[in-house]
């Protein structure tokens, strides 16, 4: 851990999780409506958030980053799992 | 509206109604946020919090709501008392209007209609009935506990520290260095190879700790803050440190785990590069006894391990330098 890592760091994790973790995953089963997948959604936020989100410059859009994040990986995540069904549904839609 | 009801009822609202719902109603974020977590203009957060809430309204018990809807037509000049309730329904108390003229129209409005102004009244009710719901909505119990140690051990999401870059480089060299540096050590013990699997496996430990790590728990330039912090955690601290090593200022803590016993890390010294494990002697009961502090260098780094009364130490330094001056060799 360098001066750098400090600078970059300043936000504590474990308060940044305590913060926002209700709000997110409220935010995340209102998407979900599925606590299981709320759940995850949080978590896999504050992974991306440990991954990418520490390089973030304006420490004040950090709630915004959080929220943004876990709205895209809502998005992605169904795209994912739906890619066949929606193909399927598509289909019978034009027919 | 039981708390059950009111997410049944956002169950019901059509999905691109959901999202802008629920950020509205946790009050955390402005429009401006919530259009540019959505991704969508600040208009249209407005007509989709206007759209939503009416289904919402329809979808509750209380059906008071109007189901004028007009989010195709101008609605300036000559506003209905409709008009101004779909634009009033995405009003958040104190919020800047002075960008939307609509807004201001319908808030003129407000004040002008009796009838406006009880349905407003009515309007905020259901609001903070709802978003009071929307608050006790079950979290999962621990969850923030499972966020904070899945973050903290996941191996493929890792940032690392920068002086432990050079040794992720190293890799399997360094731990055969590692080995050797210790074998060739004259320890004078009788559990020899004990001490060396046991020593080593902690500063494996130590070392996958520092390389997976990316945050303290808490930070502080005082040593005794961060020792509190540590007890208060139910993670070991240090009862003891090595003469004037509490002279080199701390830079933050963190709580970690190894098989499933707490273990303290407190990083330290002018460019943070000393690193101080801390576990409780009486959980690892087959660590060897070291009274005396000894710093074992190697080509990647310099560590020490000892025993304290209650606690086993491990140091872990990539500038053996600083710590000569405690820390015997």
């Amino acid at each position: 851990m360098d001066s750098q890592t400090d600078n970059t760091n300043d936000l504590d994790f474990q308060d940044l999780v305590s913060n926002y973790y209700q709000p997110l995953y409220r935010f995340a089963y209102s998407l979900a409506r599925n606590a299981e997948e709320a759940s995850n959604l949080a978590q896999q936020t504050f992974l991306i958030w440990a991954k990418k989100g520490s390089s973030l410059k304006d420490k004040t859009k950090v709630k915004s980053w959080l929220f943004t994040t876990l709205y895209r990986e809502f998005l992605r995540l169904r795209r994912k799992s739906s890619r066949f069904p929606l193909i399927n549904a598509e289909a019978i839609e034009h027919e | 509206m039981d708390s059950k009801s009111a997410l049944e009822a956002l169950n019901n609202i059509d999905e691109t109604f959901r999202g802008p719902l629920v950020l509205f109603y946790m009050k955390e974020l402005s429009y401006k946020e919530i259009a540019e977590i959505l991704e969508i203009p600040i208009g249209t957060v407005m007509s989709r919090l206007s759209r939503g809430k009416a289904q919402l309204k329809k979808s509750s018990a209380k059906p008071t709501q109007t189901s004028y809807d007009p989010s195709r037509e101008r609605v300036k000049r000559n506003m209905t008392n409709d008009q101004a309730k779909f634009i009033l329904q995405a009003y958040r108390k104190g919020q800047d209007v002075s960008d939307s003229p609509e807004m201001e129209a319908a808030l003129k409005l407000l004040e002008e209609s009796h009838e406006l102004q009880q349905w407003y009244e009515e309007d905020q009710a259901f609001d903070n009935a709802f978003a009071l719901k929307l608050e006790n909505l079950e979290i999962p119990k621990g969850l923030d506990q499972k966020i904070l140690s899945q973050v903290l051990t996941k191996k493929d999401n890792v940032i690392e520290f920068p002086w432990w870059k050079q040794f992720s480089v190293l890799g399997a060299v360094a731990s055969y260095v590692l080995v050797i540096g210790l074998i060739l050590l004259p320890t004078g013990s009788n559990h020899f190879v004990e001490t060396v699997m046991t020593v080593e496996t902690f500063q494996e430990f130590a070392n996958q700790s520092l390389k997976n790590s990316f945050a303290f728990n808490a930070r502080s330039k005082d040593w005794g803050t961060l020792v509190q912090y540590l007890n208060e955690h139910g993670t070991p601290a240090p009862d003891s440190l090595p003469d004037n090593m509490d002279q080199l200022p701390p830079v933050g803590c963190m709580t970690l785990e190894f098989d499933q016993k707490p273990v303290g890390m407190i990083c330290f010294g002018k460019n943070s590069k000393s690193h101080l494990f801390v576990i409780n002697a009486e959980d690892f009961p087959q660590m060897p006894k070291r009274q005396i502090p000894i710093l074992e260098e190697n080509s990647f780094a310099t560590s020490a391990y000892w025993t304290g009364n209650e606690r086993d130490y491990l140091l872990i330094s990539s500038d053996p330098n600083e710590l000569k001056e405690f820390v015997s060799f």
